[in-house]
């Protein structure tokens, strides 16, 4: 019996001063003055093409329902949105972009290495910008481009048999010459998602139309010329972005939490799967686009 | 050798026991951890955490202080329970006893194995099972500084 409460005690005791120990921590910094840190890192596409190895490729489902997270989380005071991306697909990157705009809660973007295209898109949506002098940054046009198999197929006697009902149908294919009809219609549609890209971007910057087409050629700038341009607010890096989320929320203490998209054992799986089969047949050298889809098919990106 | 081979392994359970119940008894504490600092669950974001040398450190004195208590609870729960009972719970599972004569030879006793728990000296606890197998009493290095043993 007394050996029976000497058992419980001890443990209850040692159980409550935990208890208590976790309680009496300094409770204000970290339920309340949270600020959100979510990360853009690789081609922004809709469902993700992260792999196990290089973890690129963010997916805007993703940055959307931590967006939204961070929204409903009373806790979370501002959102750190961590950019090192050259850009992605142009409903992806409005998606994103579309989910800053509506955020409750003040967004700064971080501009790392690179924020270019569909990714500066995303950053001019936030309440303030900041890069350091020599990230990359603007990129601000449309590319559609793919591979055109033709001639070669021509060479080796390979018959391309055209088979369409509607006949814009193959418009794009690979194993053809684009007609100059089919050129000026995918021309017109790039230059529409071109304009609509613009025009959101000024609004978002709040600076003239013109402004933003003058420097709206597809020419990336750095930094440092970002911020001559207005492209962007801040020059800086990490602490500067703490800085500017401190301004925007009043807080003198932030308490930052890094959110991190979660994968399945498959998909990990088939990503590692994927990654070693693309750079077998990559060999060296890579640009800072990694988009040319060969297949049929148009994919507008930014 | 026999005998040596299931000491050691009796020993080992009710440490495993032991550890167990003070998981149970800091888990505010661990939970604590989590609520401030957001370790990915899967692999590839725990590895991209662990390789981010930034992402500890601004961490670095709130790790220090939750370490230091669960190593206090760690020592106090063995050493109360040694100097009052001549037995932590594990040991009582796996029926064997402490020979000591006050509680601060149990303090020291199990400072080695709550050290486990705190921060970079967990190593001693390693160095301290070293000693064990290798001398031929199957003392811990502790054991022999604070002159206890345990016995079946």
């Amino acid at each position: 019996m007394r050996t029976a409460r000497i058992i419980l005690i001890t443990l209850l005791s040692l159980f409550f001063i935990s208890f208590i120990v976790s309680k009496l921590d300094t409770k204000e910094v970290i339920m309340q003055n949270k600020i959100a840190v979510i990360p853009i890192k690789g081609a922004i596409t809709v469902e993700g093409t992260g792999d196990f190895f290089s973890g690129s490729g963010v997916s805007s489902n993703t940055v959307t329902e931590f967006i939204k997270k961070s929204n409903e989380d009373e806790s979370i005071k501002g959102i750190i949105l961590e950019i090192n991306s050259p850009g992605g697909g142009v409903v992806a990157s409005e998606e994103i972009a579309n989910a800053v705009k509506e955020s409750k809660k003040p967004v700064v973007s971080w501009i790392r290495e690179v924020g270019a295209s569909g990714a500066y898109w995303i950053a001019s949506a936030s309440d303030a910008i900041v890069a350091d002098p020599l990230s990359l940054t603007g990129s601000i046009g449309v590319v559609s481009s793919y591979l055109e198999f033709g001639g070669l197929i021509e060479e080796h006697n390979i018959t391309y048999e055209r088979l369409v009902s509607g006949k814009y149908k193959d418009t794009g294919t690979p194993f053809r010459e684009l007609k100059e009809e089919e050129r000026n219609i995918l021309q017109s549609k790039l230059d529409i998602v071109y304009d609509y890209f613009i025009t959101d971007v000024a609004n978002n910057r709040e600076m003239e139309k013109e402004k933003i087409q003058e420097i709206a050629t597809g020419m990336f700038y750095l930094g440092s010329e970002a911020k001559e341009t207005g492209l962007i607010d801040y020059l800086g890096g990490k602490e500067k972005a703490l800085e500017v989320m401190k301004e925007l929320t009043g807080l003198e203490e932030l308490q930052l939490v890094s959110f991190q998209e979660r994968k399945s054992l498959f998909e990990l799986l088939r990503g590692a799967s994927a990654f070693s089969s693309f750079y077998i047949g990559k060999g060296i050298g890579s640009g800072l686009y990694e988009q040319v889809e060969v297949k049929k098919g148009f994919n507008l990106v930014v | 050798m026999k005998k040596r081979n299931v000491y050691f392994w009796r020993r080992s359970l009710a440490f495993v026991i032991d550890i167990f119940i003070i998981g149970l008894i800091t888990s505010p504490l661990q939970g604590l951890i989590n609520k401030r600092i957001p370790i990915p669950k899967d692999l590839p974001g725990l590895i991209e955490f662990l390789s981010n040398s930034n992402a500890l450190e601004e961490h670095r004195s709130f790790l220090l202080l939750i370490s230091l208590l669960i190593f206090l609870i760690a020592l106090a729960y063995w050493s109360i329970l040694e100097a009052m009972l001549k037995q932590s719970l594990g040991k009582m599972i796996v029926n064997v006893k402490v020979e000591s004569k006050n509680f601060l030879q149990c303090v020291i006793r199990n400072l080695s194995k709550a050290l486990l728990f705190f921060d970079m000296l967990f190593f001693i606890f390693f160095i301290d099972i070293i000693v064990m197998i290798i001398n031929k009493e199957h003392l811990r290095l502790f054991e022999k500084l604070s002159k206890t043993r345990v016995v079946r």
